[in-house]
C-alpha cells in the first residue's frame, strides 16, 4: 500500500482529511489503516534508523548486539541450562568434580558479564550525547533551510517539524526494539530446543499467549487506541483548567472576574465526562486483560504443572529432572514469546517515526540555496510585477495583484489596517516565501536567480513579532556567533543608537551577558520596549542596503517613538527604508506611502498627494489627527 | 554556625518522621475524598502478598510431591486451588485497574483540585512574581492529584514488598538459614551503596542539568516557529550549531568525570545485590543439592524460586524508600502553598455605592523587583463619581501598577487607598471588585464562550442583551454577526476545532466588552486599544465616552491623543505624579505634558 506521505508540498491534501479525525474516532482508525507501511517499508525505515546510529557513532550498534547475544546465552545458560545439567548429571551419576568444573564455568561467565556490562552501561552513556548531537546537527541544518511555510502549515508542522524533537530517542527505541529481538531468539531458541528434548508439547503451550495476542491484541488494541482518544479530547479540557488556575497570564482576570465558576464548572463537566468514558470502557478493558490472564496462568501456569506431574507421576515417561526444568523455564519461555507480538508493533510504530523523519529530510526545498548562483550586485531597484500570493491551504488571497517599486536611497510607507497583507509583502521580499503569481525583480532581475543567502543578506529586517535568543547580546545584535573586539564596539555603537545601551552597560558581562534566564542564572531580562530596542539595533550594527522595519515601534512611548525615527533615519541614511505601520504619524517621513486594504494597493503617492486626493488614507489620516484637533491646539 | 543550620535543616528533611509526615499529609487527601480506595488499594497488596507467598509453598509441596510419588489426584486439586486462588485474585485487581481506579482518581482529580483551586484563587498577586514560589506553585497544583493516587499505590506496594520480603524470608531460613543470612546482609548493605550512588548521581545531575537545559533549548530553536524569520537571517543558525556541538562536548566530559566513581559503585552494589544473590547463592544451591541429600528437591527449587522472588522484593522496597524521598520533597511544595495565607483579605461585605477614591501618600515596591526601587512614590489624587480621569506618562513611570493597587492585586507599601472614604484594605477583595471594572493591557481570553468571556463569569439566558450592548459597544458587533454561533460560539481553538480563533484586535475588543456587560461604577482602561488599527481605535474611543457618560472613568495611555478629552489629567513619571490638570491647563503649563503632547502632534500637524 502506498503511504499517503509523499506529498512534495507543504500543504498536502491527505494533512487536511485528517485534521477530521480528531473528532471522528471511526475515522481514525480507517485513516490509520491508509497510514500502514508495507513490510518492506517498514524493514527499510527501521534500517534506515539504525543505519544513522551507525554513521553516528559506528561501534555502538555492534558492541550492543554482542552485548545483547552475551546477556541471552547468560540467561538461558543460568535460568535453564544450569539445573537441567545439573539434574541429569546427577541422574546420570557424572563425577562430581566435573559437574562444580561445568557449574563454576558457568558461574565464572556470569561474573565476567556482570563486569562487562557494568562497564558497558558507561560506554553507552557516554555515547548517547555524541549520538545525539550528530542527530540534532542533521536536523537542525534541515530545520534552518526548510520554507518557513513548513512552520506554518499547522499539519506539516505537527506531522513531521515538531516530531524531529524525538529523533534520538526514536532512534534508540528503534535500535533497542531490534536488539530485545535478538535477544528473545537467543534464548528463546536455547530454551526451546532444551524443552523439546523433553517434551515438545510444552512449547505448544507456551505459545498460547502470543496465540492470544496475535488473535485478540489487535481487537484489544483498537478499544484501547479508542479509550485514549476520547479520554485524551476531554482531558484537554480538565487540563486547560487547570492551567487557567496557575499560569499568570490568567491571574489577574481569574481575581477581578468569576471566570473562575466557569472553570470550575468545566472541570465538573469533564470529569463527569471522563468518568462516563470509564463505564463504558473499563470493563471492556478489564475482559480483555482479565481473560489473558485466565489463559496465561490456566495454560501456561497450571497447565504445565499439571501436565508435568501427570507424565512423570502416572505416565511415567518424565523424569523429576526434566519435570523442574520444564515447570522453571516455560513462563520466562511464554513472556518472551508473547514479547515478540509488541516488537512488531514497535517496528511498525518506529518505520512509521522513521516515515516521518525521512520525509522532512527529504523534503525539498522549493527556496533552496544554490551556491553557484550570482551573488547580488549593488542594488538599484526593486519592483513587484503583478504580484499574488495565498497562503497554502486559504483560499483567499492574501496579497493580488501588487505593484510597488523601491529605488535606492528611498523611503517607503507601506500603510493599511491590521491584515491588509502588510506583513505578507515582507515576508515575499525577503523570499521566505514566493509569489504564487507574478514575479519579484531586482535591478530587473527575478530574486529567484541570485543566490538565497546574498540575496537576503540584502535586508535588514526588524519584524514586529521580534525574538531574541538565549545567547549574548552582541550575538543577538550581530545575529552570528565569532564575536571580536572589534564587533564588540560596533554592537555598543549600535545600541546606544538603540537607545538601550544605558541599560546593558549596567549588566555584568556588558555586550557578552546572556539574554534570558533559559540557562544561566545571572541572564538577563528585558522589558518588552527594551527587548524590541535591541532588535532594533540590529539594523544598526548591519551593513545592510534596504531597511524593512515592521511596527518597529509599537511597544515604544511617544518620546523613545520619535528618537527611535530620529536614529533610525540617521543611520539608515543612503539606505533604502521600508517601513510597515498602521500609525500614519511616520509615513508623512515617506517619499511614496502605499495604502494596502484586502491584499492589494489602493492608493499610492506622497503624504500630501494622498490627502488631497482624499481617499481611504485621507479617511485613515483625519481619524487620528483628529484626535490631536490641530486648529484648536494652535489657538492654544 | 548557620551551615550547621542548613545541614541539621537537610538531615531534617530527609529524616524518616518527617518523609512519613509528609506522605501522610498528602494520603490525608486521598482518605477525604475517597475513603476507599485506601482499603481496595490495600486490599491488593495484601492479596497479592498471599500470592508471592503461596507461590514459594506451592513449590516445595509440587516437587516434595513429585519426589514423594503422590497420587496425581492429589497435586492436581492442590494446583487447581492456588490457580484458583490466583484468577480469583486476578479478577478482584483486574477490575481495580480498569474500573475501579480510572474512576477513584478522578473522583480524587475533583476533590483535590477544588481545595487547590480555591487556594490558588486566593494567592496574592504577588506570588505570580517570585519565580521560586511560582515554579513550586505551579508544580504543586499540576501534580498534586495524580502524585496522591500514586503514593497510595506506591506504599501498598511498599506495604506488599515489606510483608512478602519478611514471610518468604522466613521460610528460606526454615529451608537454608546461611542463604537467607547471607541474602539479607548483602542486599541490607546494597542500599548502603545504593544510597551513595544516589548522592553522586544527584550531583552529577546538577551538573548535567544546565548542560541539557542549554541543548534543549537550542533544540526547541530549530523546531518551534518562533524564532524562523531569525534564523533565517544572518548567521545566528549556524552559530548554535557550533553551539550544540561544543555543549555536547561539555556533556561527555562531564559524564566523564564521573563514570569512574559510578562503574565502581555500580559494580559493589551489582556484587552485593545482583552477582551474590543470582549467581553466587543458585551456585551455591546447585553444588549443595548435588552434595547434600538431605536437601529435598522441593526444599531446592522453592529456595530458588524464594531467592529470586526476595532479590526482587528486597530490592523494590529500595526503590520505594527512594520514591518516598522524592515524593517528600515535593509534598513540601504543596505544604508551602497550602500553606501560603493570603494577606489581601479584608472582612466587610457591604461595599457601598462608589463616590470618591482617594490616594493618600502612596508608595510601592514590587516585593521581588530586581532592583529594589519603588514603582510608585508619594502618589496623592482624587476621583469624584462621574469624573474622566486619565494617567498619562511613559513606558514604566507607574500608571499600571497604581491601577494594580487600586484593584487591589496588591497593597500598598506605605499610605492608603480610601473608597467613599474607607480604606480599601477593609473590604473583602471579591465585594470591592464588583464596583470596579479594569481592562488590562494584558488580558486573556478564555477558552469559554462569548458570553461566558464577556460577562467574566456565567453566562444565562437573561445577560443576552447586556452582552449584545457591551459588545456594540466595544465594536464587536460586525465580527459577532459573523461568528457561527452568535455569542454561543466557543472561543480560542484550545479544544474544539470550531473554537474560533480571535485577533489580538479582536481579542482586545473581547476584553473591552467585559467593563461595559457589568454595571460597574467605575471603569479602568489600561491602555485599551494598544493591539486596534486607527480606525478601530477611533470607534472604541467614541464608544467608551458614550457609553461611559454616567460613570467615572480611568484612562490610560502614552497616546495622548486618547485622553485629551480627560476631565483631569495626572502625569506621571518615574513613579510621581509631576503634573495635574486638565488637557488645556497642562499645555499652558507648558511642561512634560505639553512636551510629550508636542511630539507626538507634531508628526500629523507637520504634514498637513
Amino acid at each position: 500500500m502506498k503511504p499517503s506521505l509523499t506529498g512534495g508540498s507543504c500543504a498536502f491534501s491527505g494533512g487536511r482529511r485528517r485534521r477530521v479525525w480528531l473528532c471522528c474516532y471511526h475515522g481514525t482508525m480507517e485513516e490509520k489503516k491508509k497510514k500502514k507501511l508495507g513490510w518492506k517499508r517498514t524493514f527499510q525505515n527501521n534500517g534506515y534508523m539504525i543505519g544513522l546510529i551507525m554513521k553516528a557513532s559506528p561501534g555502538l550498534f555492534w558492541i550492543a548486539l554482542l552485548h545483547n547475544v552475551l546477556s541471552a546465552t547468560h540467561s538461558f545458560l543460568f535460568q535453564t541450562y544450569l539445573f537441567k545439567y545439573t539434574l541429569n548429571a546427577l541422574q546420570e551419576g557424572k563425577p562430581l568434580k566435573t559437574v562444580i568444573l561445568t557449574i563454576s564455568l558457568i558461574a565464572a561467565f556470569g561474573i565476567v558479564g556482570f563486569v562487562v556490562y557494568r562497564i558497558l552501561w558507561r560506554y553507552y552513556e557516554k555515547r548517547y550525547p555524541v549520538v545525539d548531537a550528530y542527530f540534532q546537527n542533521l536536523l537542525q541544518k534541515k530545520a534552518a533551510e526548510v520554507d518557513l511555510a513548513c512552520y506554518e502549515d499547522p499539519v506539516f508542522y505537527d506531522d513531521y517539524v515538531k516530531a524531529i524533537s524525538a529523533a534520538t530517542d526514536k532512534a534508540y527505541d528503534t535500535m533497542n526494539n531490534l536488539l530485545a529481538f535478538v535477544w528473545i531468539v537467543i534464548y528463546v531458541s536455547g530454551a526451546a530446543v532444551l524443552i523439546s528434548t523433553i517434551d515438545p508439547i510444552f512449547l505448544l503451550l507456551a505459545l498460547t499467549p502470543l496465540i492470544y495476542t496475535l488473535l485478540i491484541g489487535r481487537r484489544r488494541n483498537r478499544i484501547k487506541h479508542e479509550y485514549d482518544m476520547r479520554n485524551k479530547e476531554v482531558g484537554r479540557q480538565k487540563d486547560y483548567v487547570r492551567r487557567t488556575f496557575y499560569l499568570r497570564d490568567f491571574s489577574k482576570e481569574m481575581r477581578l472576574t468569576e471566570m473562575w465558576k466557569v472553570m470550575y464548572k468545566r472541570m465538573h463537566d469533564s470529569v463527569a465526562e471522563m468518568k462516563s468514558i470509564v463505564r463504558q470502557y473499563g470493563y471492556k478493558m478489564m475482559f480483555f486483560r482479565y481473560l489473558f490472564d485466565v489463559i496465561y496462568d490456566l495454560l501456561v501456569g497450571t497447565g504445565t504443572i499439571v501436565l508435568a506431574a501427570y507424565k512423570t507421576l502416572v505416565k511415567k515417561t518424565m523424569l523429576i529432572g526434566d519435570c523442574f526444568v520444564v515447570i522453571n523455564s516455560i513462563t520466562g519461555v511464554a513472556a518472551n514469546l508473547e514479547y515478540v507480538g509488541e516488537v512488531f508493533v514497535n517496528l511498525h510504530e518506529n518505520a512509521l517515526y522513521a516515515e516521518n523523519l525521512r520525509h522532512f529530510l527529504d523534503y525539498e526545498v522549493k527556496i533552496a540555496q544554490d551556491e553557484n548562483a550570482p551573488a547580488v550586485p549593488a542594488f538599484s531597484k526593486l519592483e513587484l510585477k503583478n504580484v499574488s500570493f495565498s497562503y497554502g491551504g486559504q483560499d483567499t488571497p492574501a496579497l493580488s495583484g501588487v505593484n510597488l517599486t523601491v529605488r535606492a536611497g528611498e523611503r517607503i510607507a507601506v500603510v493599511g489596517h491590521n491584515g491588509a497583507g502588510k506583513t505578507t509583502l515582507v515576508k515575499l521580499l525577503q523570499r521566505l516565501y514566493d509569489p504564487s503569481e507574478g514575479a519579484i525583480l531586482l535591478n530587473g532581475e527575478d530574486i529567484k536567480t541570485y543566490r538565497l543567502s546574498s540575496y537576503r543578506d540584502l535586508y535588514g529586517i526588524v519584524f514586529q513579532d521580534y525574538r531574541l535568543f538565549a545567547t549574548s547580546v552582541a550575538e543577538n545584535v550581530l545575529l552570528r556567533g565569532n564575536v571580536t573586539d572589534e564587533d564588540r564596539e560596533k554592537v555598543k555603537d549600535a545600541l546606544k543608537r538603540a537607545g538601550v545601551y544605558d541599560k546593558i552597560e549596567e549588566l555584568p558581562g556588558g555586550v557578552d551577558a546572556t539574554v534570558t534566564k533559559e540557562f544561566d542564572k545571572d541572564g538577563a531580562v528585558f522589558s518588552g520596549g527594551e527587548a524590541q530596542k535591541i532588535s532594533i539595533a540590529r539594523l544598526f550594527a548591519g551593513e545592510q542596503e534596504i531597511v524593512i522595519m515592521d511596527e518597529p515601534t509599537s511597544a515604544l512611548d511617544p518620546i523613545a517613538e520619535q528618537e527611535m525615527y530620529r536614529n533610525m533615519f540617521d543611520a539608515c541614511k543612503g539606505k533604502t527604508v521600508i517601513f510597515i505601520s498602521h500609525r500614519l504619524s511616520s509615513a508623512t517621513m515617506a517619499d511614496r506611502v502605499y495604502m494596502f486594504e484586502n491584499g492589494a494597493v489602493i492608493e499610492e503617492g506622497k503624504h500630501a498627494e494622498l490627502l488631497a486626493k482624499n481617499g481611504k488614507y485621507a479617511e485613515m489620516w483625519h481619524k487620528q489627527a483628529d484626535a490631536y484637533s490641530m486648529r484648536e491646539e494652535a489657538t492654544a | 554556625m548557620k551551615q550547621d543550620n542548613v545541614k541539621q535543616e537537610k538531615k531534617e528533611r530527609h529524616s524518616f518522621g518527617h518523609v512519613s509526615r509528609n506522605l501522610y499529609f498528602m494520603l490525608r487527601y486521598s482518605f477525604k475524598y475517597a475513603p476507599s480506595y485506601t482499603f481496595v488499594t490495600l486490599g491488593e497488596a495484601l492479596g497479592r502478598g498471599g500470592w508471592h507467598v503461596l507461590q514459594v509453598l506451592f513449590i516445595k509441596y509440587l516437587f516434595d510431591a513429585i519426589e514423594a510419588g503422590v497420587e496425581f489426584k492429589t497435586v492436581l486439586f492442590w494446583s487447581l486451588l492456588v490457580v484458583g486462588y490466583n484468577i480469583s485474585f486476578e479478577l478482584f485487581n483486574k477490575w481495580r485497574l480498569e474500573v475501579y481506579r480510572p474512576r477513584i482518581r478522578l473522583v480524587l482529580h475533583e476533590g483535590i483540585q477544588n481545595e487547590l483551586y480555591k487556594q490558588a484563587r486566593e494567592l496574592d498577586q504577588c506570588c505570580y512574581d517570585d519565580p521560586e514560589f511560582y515554579n513550586d506553585f505551579i508544580w504543586a497544583i499540576r501534580e498534586a492529584d495524580n502524585r496522591t493516587g500514586e503514593i497510595m499505590e506506591n506504599f501498598s506496594i511498599f506495604i506488599n514488598r515489606v510483608v512478602s520480603s519478611a514471610v518468604i524470608l522466613v521460610l528460606l531460613a526454615t529451608m537454608d538459614w546461611i542463604v537467607a543470612v547471607t541474602l539479607a546482609v548483602a542486599v541490607g548493605l546494597g542500599f548502603v551503596f545504593r544510597n551513595k550512588l544516589n548522592k553522586v548521581n544527584y550531583k552529577k545531575n546538577e551538573e548535567l542539568n544546565p548542560i541539557t537545559r542549554k541543548l534543549s533549548y537550542i533544540g526547541r530553536v530549530f523546531y518551534l516557529p518562533d524564532h524562523q524569520k531569525e534564523l533565517r537571517q544572518g548567521g545566528i543558525a549556524e552559530h548554535l550549531q557550533e553551539e550544540y556541538q561544543r555543549t555536547t562536548g561539555t556533556r561527555v566530559a562531564c559524564i566523564e568525570k564521573y563514570a569512574g566513581k559510578v562503574l565502581a559503585l555500580s559494580l559493589i552494589i551489582g556484587f552485593l545485590s545482583d552477582l551474590i544473590p543470582h549467581t553466587g547463592i543458585v551456585a551455591y544451591l546447585v553444588i549443595r543439592f548435588l552434595v547434600d541429600p538431605g536437601l529435598s528437591l522441593g526444599s531446592f527449587s522453592a529456595s530458588i524460586t524464594a531467592t529470586f522472588k526476595l532479590f526482587w522484593t528486597i530490592n523494590d522496597i529500595g526503590n520505594y524508600l527512594t520514591k518516598f524521598h522524592e515524593h517528600s520533597l515535593y509534598i513540601e511544595k504543596v505544604r508551602k502553598f497550602v500553606g501560603y495565607r493570603p494577606t489581601i483579605k479584608g472582612d466587610v461585605t457591604g461595599v457601598p455605592a462608589f463616590d470618591t477614591l482617594s490616594v493618600r501618600g502612596l508608595s510601592f515596591a514590587y516585593p521581588f523587583s530586581k532592583d529594589g526601587k519603588e514603582a510608585l512614590s508619594g502618589i496623592d489624587l482624587e476621583i469624584r463619581r462621574g469624573e474622566k480621569i486619565a494617567f498619562v506618562g511613559y513606558n514604566g513611570a507607574g500608571k499600571t501598577t497604581l491601577i494594580k493597587l487600586l484593584m487591589r492585586l496588591y497593597d500598598a507599601t506605605e499610605g492608603k487607598i480610601l473608597y467613599n472614604g474607607q480604606d480599601i484594605t477593609a473590604f473583602s477583595p471579591a465585594e470591592y471588585r464588583k464596583h470596579i471594572g479594569a481592562v488590562f493591557q494584558d488580558y486573556t481570553v478564555f477558552a469559554a464562550t462569548v458570553g461566558e468571556n464577556v460577562m467574566g463569569g456565567e453566562y444565562t439566558e437573561a445577560d443576552e442583551p447586556a452582552v449584545r450592548a457591551a459588545l456594540t459597544a466595544a465594536a464587536f458587533d460586525d465580527k459577532l454577526e459573523k461568528l457561527p454561533n452568535g455569542i454561543q460560539t466557543q472561543l480560542t481553538t484550545e479544544f474544539s476545532k470550531e473554537g474560533v480563533g480571535l485577533s489580538g484586535g479582536e481579542a482586545q475588543k473581547i476584553a473591552i466588552a467585559r467593563v461595559f456587560a457589568r454595571p460597574y461604577e467605575l471603569i479602568v482602561m489600561d491602555e485599551p486599544s494598544s493591539a486596534l488599527d486607527p480606525i478601530a481605535e477611533y470607534k472604541i474611543n467614541q464608544s467608551i465616552i458614550r457609553q461611559a457618560e454616567s460613570k467615572t472613568v480611568i484612562f490610560i495611555s502614552h497616546r495622548l491623543s486618547t485622553t485629551r478629552m480627560a476631565d483631569r489629567i495626572y502625569m506621571f513619571d518615574n513613579g510621581k505624579i509631576v503634573e495635574c490638570g486638565s488637557h488645556d491647563e497642562l499645555m499652558r503649563q507648558n511642561g512634560k505634558y505639553a512636551e510629550m503632547y508636542r511630539v507626538q502632534a507634531e508628526k500629523y500637524r507637520d504634514a498637513v
